[in-house]
């Protein structure tokens, strides 16, 4: 599937490129980069209109996962603000 | 199809995999934050090829074409035995018996035929009170993609264009976008990068090409009345469909 290839190709590129610009920015914290993918993942996925149900259902599964991270990330951090 | 054939499937174990261990020894051993946020975002990378392996189609595109033409040439074999010479009549559901159908009828001017009811699920179909108001009544390859919408589209030009779209590419992967605008009773859409065939075979100037065939179906549908190709043109990198929406 034609849309499935250049939906992955466009994910890999902007992930890559935000990798690479936090790192030239010497970023150090693993969560920024975590968020940041979170974001452009949930961003393209909601682009991607044309995507047939299956696709959007299997790819909303992938979302909720990193969702549940960010959560976890957001748990870890309060203590650590509070405290 | 099995798990291991399928290169989606393949690409992402092998992405989640590889991250994992890349983000494991880089953030554990090498102490290298942009290394370890590399091998997160290849597992990211390895979920949505995972996600999206499961959605491929579990029958082979070599056997979707086999299935494709002996269809058509079915349909063929039976409009050149008839002798039928006039252009298919795209009908909607609330026409037919629940799914969009073409009627080729005997009478060579479709301007005639008028359908008021609809028609019972008969191959040779009856649409009108006189003795050659008969056609034949057939499933084309637009009737049988319709049911992969999750609901009927909207009469409006944007309705239609999203809905050629949804179809078109992100579920058929036979084209690479459409545009639709409705002018004086006629429906003219734009496929860019069309993959199907549009072989100039007696079958496709009846009933259009299976592309032709699969937007009818869409726009008659859309717009709950029945319609006939008029026109389909191939140029570069697109094809161009003009509907002509009946009384």
């Amino acid at each position: 599937m034609r849309i499935y290839d250049i939906y992955i190709y466009s994910l890999a590129l902007f992930l890559t490129l935000t990798t690479v610009i936090l790192a030239a920015f010497g970023e150090s914290r693993l969560d920024v980069y975590f968020t940041a993918y979170l974001i452009e993942t949930l961003v393209l996925t909601e682009l991607y209109i044309h995507l047939n149900p299956r696709a959007r259902r299997g790819l909303s599964v992938v979302s909720v996962i990193l969702f549940a991270g960010f959560i976890g990330i957001i748990t870890l951090a309060i203590p650590r603000i509070l405290g | 199809m099995r798990f291991s054939d399928n290169r989606h499937n393949l690409l992402g174990v092998g992405l989640a995999s590889g991250g994992g261990f890349i983000a494991v020894v880089s953030y554990f051993v090498l102490n290298s934050t942009p290394l370890a946020a590399l091998g997160v975002s290849m597992i990211i990378m390895g979920g949505v090829c995972l996600a999206l392996g499961r959605t491929r189609p579990k029958i082979p595109p070599e056997l979707s074409a086999i299935l494709l033409q002996s269809g058509l040439e079915n349909t063929a074999a039976l409009v050149e035995e008839l002798g039928l010479r006039s252009k298919a009549i795209y009908l909607p559901s609330s026409l037919t018996s629940g799914h969009p159908q073409a009627l080729i009828p005997l009478r060579s001017n479709p301007e005639t035929v008028q359908i008021r009811e609809a028609l019972p699920k008969r191959l040779i179909a009856n649409y009108g009170p006189g003795p050659e108001d008969i056609g034949i009544l057939v499933t084309t390859p637009g009737s049988a993609s319709l049911g992969m919408l999750g609901s009927k589209p909207g009469p409006g030009a944007g309705e239609l264009e999203t809905a050629i779209t949804s179809l078109a590419v992100g579920m058929l992967d036979v084209a690479d976008g459409a545009r639709a605008k409705i002018v004086e009773g006629r429906v003219i859409i734009e496929v860019m990068g069309p993959r199907l065939d549009s072989n100039n075979i007696w079958l496709y100037q009846c009933l259009g090409s299976p592309l032709a065939s699969i937007v009818a179906s869409l726009a008659c549908e859309a717009l709950d009345r029945p319609l006939v190709i008029e026109r389909e043109a191939h140029e570069q990198a697109r094809c161009v469909i003009e509907l002509r929406v009946l009384d």
